[in-house]
């Protein structure tokens, strides 16, 4: 008892911390989010007042798709953080339902409407890069949900994920096999940007070692086609050493594999989702999960309304927290919430139990 | 009492299927100042160019009695041929695939006797893995003179009513001005009949395969344009889209059934929808919900017979 309160109220700081910090810390330089989730990687600052406006502002989003409870929960929270904020007067959320040709409608469709600021999170940066550079044109700032490289010119770019994302599963599984073995390598959605440069982090990872990628399948981020496909992989046999996730719901799904076929689990990588902790925790798997932190779609509105505000930011973002680790694992799970919640979150303790209560 | 469903056998046009769109237009025009303008107007047309092309081309196999689900693999494929090619040869590659594709669906709907929504399922999934091997990551540069094609203006009119028009054009006269059309219709309603009476089924089915396919080409190399870079899913949503065009439209997913009016009048009405439901800011999470919807109303107001039943 003593413990779960313990956990809860180290939840509770963290969530309270999230929504709290970053406007207290606002005076000498934004905080989109708390030192530790986010970071700064860029020494360049936009000008100050090049793109301060008089409220209200209208800022649209041109979000991939909807699809999974990470997405959910961060529209939820977009969404939470633009309403407590008076000054924004519309908020134009679009989803592109994973299509490349919606999204570039979504953004014309925005752009159309006038908006006072942007914030796109691209499928691929080689697809939007007309619709923003029309948007820059007409003295619109961009905030890109993602990573542009030397593709995607946008005025601050916040993101967390990609490369540091599957290098830090690629690099458990390294230690923990010694270097050498079988893995699996379960893959997101495949063609998306993300899902690639996640894959590219951990095959660096395992760079030089003597491990090998026994099978690669695509499940989709999902439960239910990562379940598929680990029944099939179990019941053919294959050895395997350690699995390697793209994160999501994919893990949990497989370790319910080893369960229901008796097979001694491995080494296996997740997500910050409350269902795979809860799984992990249950299951003693030895595991490691990055975090992706739904809090990033509100520190795009935090990042757009700065801006609008006149107010100087670096360049780009980053978010890169020390990963979820078999010593770490209490402090991040929740056994009051259901398997939907992912940490670490920008809403209020209430607004949490509410949306993901058992 | 205005009869919605009442239309005709052959063309499959009931007022439900123009009053659908032109009342969404009269909705969104009187509804939202942002609908009306001109740049707006003109986003709608490039928006729904793609779509347009290539359900004029699902609509020609529709009428003759078949279906094509590889339709947006073909799209995505051409996509990635034509940033990975040379860009003199880009083209002439993606058509000679488009032809291969529906040559090989049309052979194996006809020779060796495989229903078509099966036939096009194994190509779709082949073309899609193909795409993805040729060009994983979405990006790469598009050739110069296809941009311009896709997305200049002739004064003031966007090149994509142009595309739009030429594919209508076309679509209407092999359909409607000429002895092909007159044939696919034939074999759509009755295959053997159609053959009794001289007509070559196997040939012509091939034939309506190899345009859709050809369509689909065309449809691929105008988006992967507008959008300035390829990607290997591009073309994903188009196959079911197509299809819900069609359904839209009073296409008789049976065969014998259907009319370019009514695949243009579909083809609008998905398009209107996606973009007033941006403009009037509906949640994402209920936009699909809305338009299946539209999709059971509009199919509900048809006749049982009309929609391949």
């Amino acid at each position: 008892m003593t413990n779960l309160l313990r956990k809860g109220a180290a939840n509770l700081y963290l969530s309270l911390a999230v929504s709290l910090a970053a406007p207290a810390m606002a005076e000498d330089e934004i905080q989109l989010l708390p030192p530790g989730l986010i970071e700064a990687t860029s020494p360049n600052m936009t000008p100050a007042d090049k793109f301060k406006k008089n409220p209200p502002w209208k800022i649209g989003v041109s979000f991939v798709g909807v699809g999974n409870t990470w997405i959910v929960q961060m529209i939820e929270e977009m969404k939470r953080e633009a309403s407590s904020n008076p000054n924004i007067g519309e908020f134009l959320f679009t989803e592109a339902n994973w299509q490349p040709a919606k999204q570039v409608a979504d953004l014309e469709d925005l752009l159309v409407q006038k908006v006072d600021a942007l914030i796109v999170a691209p499928l691929a940066p080689a697809l939007v890069k007309d619709q923003v550079a029309k948007a820059l044109a007409a003295g619109i700032p961009v905030v890109n949900f993602g990573t542009g490289g030397d593709i995607l010119a946008t005025t601050v770019e916040v993101m967390g994920g990609g490369e540091r994302f599957g290098e830090v599963g690629g690099k458990f599984l390294r230690e923990k096999l010694g270097g050498k073995g079988t893995i699996w390598a379960f893959r997101g959605i495949a063609g998306v940007e993300e899902e690639k440069q996640r894959y590219d982090g951990f095959r660096k990872a395992i760079e030089g070692s003597d491990i090998q990628i026994g099978t690669e399948v695509y499940g989709d981020w999902n439960y239910a086609k990562g379940k598929q496909l680990c029944e099939n992989l179990v019941l053919s046999g294959q050895p395997v050493d350690g699995i390697w996730f793209s994160g999501a719901d994919m893990t949990r799904a497989c370790i319910d594999v080893f369960a229901e076929a008796g097979k001694p689990l491995v080494p296996m990588t997740g997500e910050s989702n409350n269902g795979f902790l809860r799984a992990w925790k249950d299951a003693g798997v030895d595991g490691a999960a990055p975090i992706f932190t739904p809090g990033l779609g509100p520190a795009t509105v935090r990042a757009a309304v700065a801006l609008l505000e006149g107010k100087s930011l670096h360049t780009h973002y980053y978010s890169s927290p020390a990963p979820i680790t078999n010593q770490n694992l209490d402090e991040y799970y929740r056994p009051d919430l259901n398997d939907a919640f992912w940490v670490t979150s920008t809403l209020p303790d209430d607004k949490i139990k509410e949306m993901f209560a058992k | 009492m205005l009869d919605l469903a009442r239309g005709s056998r052959r063309t499959g046009l009931s007022p439900i299927v123009l009053v659908l769109p032109v009342a969404l237009f009269v909705l969104l025009y009187l509804s939202s100042g942002t609908f009306r303008s001109l740049e707006n107007l003109a986003n709608v047309n490039s928006q729904v160019a793609a779509l347009m092309i290539a359900s004029l081309g699902q609509g020609i196999v529709a009428i003759s009695g078949g279906i094509d689900l590889s339709v947006g693999s073909v799209m995505s494929l051409t996509s990635a041929i034509l940033v990975t090619a040379d860009p003199a040869w880009g083209v002439p590659i993606a058509l000679a695939m488009g032809a291969a594709v529906g040559l090989v669906n049309g052979f194996g709907v006809t020779l060796f006797k495989v229903h078509p929504l099966v036939m096009t399922l194994a190509t779709m999934t082949f073309v899609q893995g193909v795409a993805l091997l040729l060009h994983p990551v979405p990006g790469g540069e598009v050739p110069g003179y296809l941009r311009a094609l896709a997305v200049s203006q002739v004064a003031g009119v966007p090149a994509a009513f142009f595309w739009c028009g030429a594919a209508i054009l076309l679509a209407w006269h092999l359909l409607g001005r000429s002895r092909f059309g007159l044939r696919t219709y034939a074999v759509g309603a009755n295959p053997v009949s159609a053959g009794r009476n001289g007509i070559a089924v196997t040939r012509l089915k091939v034939a309506c395969f190899v345009l859709c396919s050809l369509s689909a080409v065309v449809a691929g190399i105008f988006l992967t344009a507008r959008v300035g870079a390829g990607d290997a899913t591009m073309g994903a949503p188009y196959s079911l889209d197509t299809v819900t065009a069609m359904a839209l439209g009073g296409i008789q997913l049976a065969g014998g059934s259907g009319s370019v009016l009514g695949i243009v009048a579909g083809v609008l009405t998905l398009g209107l929808i996606s973009n007033g439901m941006n403009l009037m800011g509906v949640s994402p999470f209920l936009r699909a919900a809305v338009t299946g919807a539209l999709l059971l109303v509009a199919i509900g107001l048809q006749r049982r017979e009309a929609i391949g039943a």
